[in-house]
């Protein structure tokens, strides 16, 4: 019985599961590096000035930028899924993804922040 | 509309653990939405380290030792972790969208392979961080 609008926003779904892919293959090119660097900075092999010289460049910081927006959207879609198989009524929800939605662009707009202001 | 009521009542809720006999690929299924959670919920840790690490020479000082602290330890096992078994079992979703390893058999093996490699990656980054 396909009513439409009664299945939800489910016309936005092969959009949103595009999209999942997409950010998911930046993410395994880019995030499995930034894990490394971290243990290396944790193990003491990177001092502060190798880490900043890793991160501080423009190469750097557009692909922190890159990363950032991809596990941002990637984060946002994944638990989007999770909630609305878990949460089922609609009232706790809906709000539960506004705060969500809030929080993620709250983190991107300090990690913009944070990576842009170096050296200012 | 009565139609669209009775449909609503019998609608099937997803996710219906207590329905369906465990099985790999259904545990590989869990454990990636476990290790996405685990690692969305490490964005701020990474933002906190990437703040404190890039600040001034005393604040990377106070980040590593929180790094060596247990919790510290604790949290980036879970996040390594994590991130190994998603990054793992991501590929072989997308490999299952792409059409490999369709078949009953080959998902339930490929379902292990994701969760043997998440637990080797728990093992040695434990020893790692230990």
């Amino acid at each position: 019985m396909l009513v439409p609008g009664f299945y939800g926003t489910a016309h936005n779904g092969l959009g949103e599961w595009y999209v999942q892919r997409l950010t998911a293959v930046i993410i395994a090119l880019l995030l499995p590096g930034t894990f490394v660097i971290l243990l290396a900075v944790y193990s003491g092999a990177l001092d502060q000035m190798q880490l900043l010289d890793l991160v501080d460049g423009y190469v750097g910081r557009m692909l922190h930028t890159l990363l950032l927006i991809a596990v941002l959207t990637h984060a946002y879609l994944g638990v989007k899924v999770i909630i609305e198989d878990y949460v089922h009524v609609a009232a706790l929800r809906i709000p539960m993804m506004g705060a969500i939605l809030t929080g993620v662009a709250g983190f991107g707009i300090w990690w913009l922040s944070v990576i842009w202001a170096w050296g200012s | 509309m009565p139609a669209v009521k009775r449909l609503r009542k019998s609608r099937p809720v997803s996710p219906r653990l207590s329905v369906y006999r465990w099985q790999w690929p259904m545990l590989a299924s869990l454990g990636h939405r476990a290790s996405g959670m685990t690692l969305a919920l490490f964005v701020p840790v990474y933002l906190y380290l990437l703040t404190g690490l890039t600040a001034s020479p005393d604040d990377f000082v106070r980040m590593i030792d929180w790094m060596h602290s247990l919790s510290g330890r604790l949290i980036l096992w879970l996040a390594g972790t994590a991130l190994i078994y998603h990054l793992t079992n991501g590929v072989r979703f997308i490999l299952l969208d792409a059409g490999w390893f369709e078949a009953r058999e080959s998902m339930r093996f490929t379902a292990r392979v994701s969760i043997a490699v998440g637990v080797f990656a728990a093992l040695c980054l434990g020893v790692y961080l230990w």
